[in-house]
């Protein structure tokens, strides 16, 4: 399972990290108390480059690079398939930055951690990137990258 | 199916996920020689440091062997017995397998100098290393490391951390010599000595006296609390070289992480591995590399035959504020092209349309799709990468990486296992 990003439909607004941000670390989709009294931090960047835009997601890889590189143990994988980091255990070496073929991992704002895509899999329904996306360029597909 | 392990570390975690893959019956039994558990040999800097409590060192949890129902002895295995397909342990238990795992790790090299036995002479190699350099760390006297690797910076950093005066001893002429070109360690060591710490770099130590007075080559003598050996490492291979299994400078294994003896496998620090880059095989004694070959060899020892296609060096660490991350080969030229701002640098290695290294200094960013094009030998040329490097950043990664990208997600999966 994993967000498919199509750069045909993208229009680069940028609403899936605004989105994105406001439903991690607590502020539980609240876009106010996110950016008016918080420090959010998308957990994927978008891409701009030739007028194409487009969401680097998060693949979720089978046999994934950066589980395997992990120092910690930080990043796991739990039983729907979602690679997933426990911030508490990771201590900001980018060894996962590094091994990601996709560069989707990226170091937190503090620079001490990382951050990267969850599927939003402490809410329910479906991630909050898809859901606001307002052109329809954001999916979720059952493929897996076979990594 | 009886499966054994001997080592209970990185590699160890890494098999139990391939063999469970494949096997959800068959017996795990696991040798636990160091006796603490399967924890994260890194983070001993951070212990020693004090920034991580004991709890926060294990890689794997005991609940995780538990739920994969891997049972852990801890003991030291002292001998193999191949053709009775027995183990045998230091409190003379005997153990039977059907399929054993070698993940037996490295060792620190020890050189050879008068006073090096001396008891504030000291490893940070294991967790109990890291306790007994603790108890000796003492605010505002002097630690000296002997060496500039990796171990020898962490070492540092938390020694600094904990208050101590730290002075780094290299032989080489520059720090980080395994890890960074002569430019981008000037950056390096400009920021160590920023931060406090002392290098004196092209020296080493010939003795250290009874008082812990570290004397160097060129007759200077600093009066040390502390002395940190880290001048490398090597695979602790005597259980496989009394085993008669084939080795060089570590286990050697083929391609499907088996040794000479079809039904023993090795992986982690104590293998050579086959290096992507070079076409060599080498002891690439590397933590990433080490769950990679655990869980393929636990593939294989439960029947699949999955190839380990190989790896290219590659390391990153932060210290004291800076993160250095550097993956390719150090030891061939190219075209060499420079980027700085600030305090962030990047320096790339091309030969002909092919990225040989890259070293980036707090610019980690772009650097998951850079060791991609060095590790899958994305061909790109080299006028791309000079106007790359003018403005480095994800959206100005060249085309060729893009097109390549695209078609891993149209064709699904990339060149591994």
């Amino acid at each position: 399972m994993r967000v498919q990003s199509n750069p045909e439909y993208c229009l680069g607004c940028g609403l899936c990290r605004l989105y994105c941000a406001a439903a991690h670390d607590g502020y539980d989709g609240n876009l106010l108390k996110a950016f008016k009294r918080g420090t959010p931090q998308p957990r994927a960047d978008l891409i701009v480059r030739n007028d194409k835009s487009w969401l680097n997601t998060c693949r979720h890889c089978h046999n994934a690079p950066c589980i395997n590189a992990c120092l910690t143990g930080a990043l796991q994988k739990d039983d729907q398939g979602i690679v997933f980091i426990d911030s508490q255990r990771c201590v900001g070496c980018f060894t996962c930055v590094m091994v990601c073929p996709f560069g989707h991992i990226q170091p937190s704002r503090d620079s001490y951690r990382v951050v990267k895509c969850d599927l939003c899999r402490d809410q329910k329904g479906i991630p909050a990137c898809v859901s606001f996306c307002p052109n329809g360029a954001l999916s979720l597909t059952e493929e897996v990258e076979t990594r | 199916m009886r499966y054994v392990i001997i080592g209970n570390c990185i590699a160890a975690a890494g098999a139990v996920e391939g063999i469970r893959s494949y096997d959800q019956k068959g017996e795990i039994t696991i040798i636990d020689g160091e006796r603490r558990g399967c924890y994260s040999r890194p983070l001993i800097s951070y212990l020693l440091a004090g920034s991580k409590g004991a709890a926060g060192l294990h890689y794997r949890s005991e609940a995780f062997f538990a739920r994969n129902q891997a049972r852990v002895i801890p003991a030291r295995a002292v001998r193999i017995d191949p053709p009775a397909g027995q183990l045998e342990l230091d409190d003379g238990m005997m153990i039977d397998y059907d399929r054993l795992l070698l993940a037996t790790g490295a060792s620190p090299l020890i050189p050879e100098l008068p006073g090096i036995e001396h008891p504030r002479v000291k490893t940070l190699y294991t967790w109990k290393d890291a306790e007994e350099i603790a108890a000796l760390v003492e605010t505002g006297a002097t630690a000296v490391i002997l060496g500039s690797g990796l171990i020898g910076l962490k070492a540092a950093e938390a020694l600094h951390q904990r208050g101590m005066k730290v002075v780094i001893v290299e032989k080489q002429e520059q720090i980080l010599p395994r890890l960074l070109s002569p430019w981008s360690a000037t950056i390096a060591l400009r920021h160590l000595q920023e931060q406090g710490i002392q290098v004196l770099t092209g020296h080493q130590a010939v003795s250290i006296s009874e008082s812990g007075e570290v004397e160097l080559d060129h007759g200077a003598k600093i009066p040390a609390q502390l002395v940190i050996v880290a001048v490398g490492n090597r695979p602790n291979q005597s259980l496989a070289r009394e085993a008669g299994l084939k080795t060089g400078k570590g286990i050697i294994v083929n391609q499907y992480l088996q040794t000479s003896d079809p039904d023993i496998w090795a992986a982690g620090d104590v293998i050579e591995t086959h290096n992507i880059l070079s076409g060599a095989a080498e002891v690439m004694a590397l933590l990433p590399l080490a769950h990679l070959e655990g869980y393929l060899a636990g593939c294989n020892m439960a029947g699949q035959a999955v190839r380990y296609p190989g790896a290219i060096f590659l390391n990153a660490v932060h210290f004291m504020g800076m993160h250095i991350i550097a993956a390719g080969e150090p030891n061939r030229s190219g075209t060499v092209l420079q980027w700085q701002q600030g305090s962030s640098s990047l320096e790339m290695t091309i030969d002909g349309d092919y990225l040989l290294r890259y070293i980036a200094i707090n610019l980690p960013g772009i650097t998951g799709p850079l060791t991609a094009i060095v590790e899958q030998q994305i061909r790109i040329e080299l006028k791309e990468w000079q106007e790359f490097i003018r403005e480095p950043s994800m959206a100005s990664l060249p085309a060729a990486y893009w097109a390549e990208m695209r078609r891993w997600e149209e064709h699904g999966g990339l060149r591994c296992g």
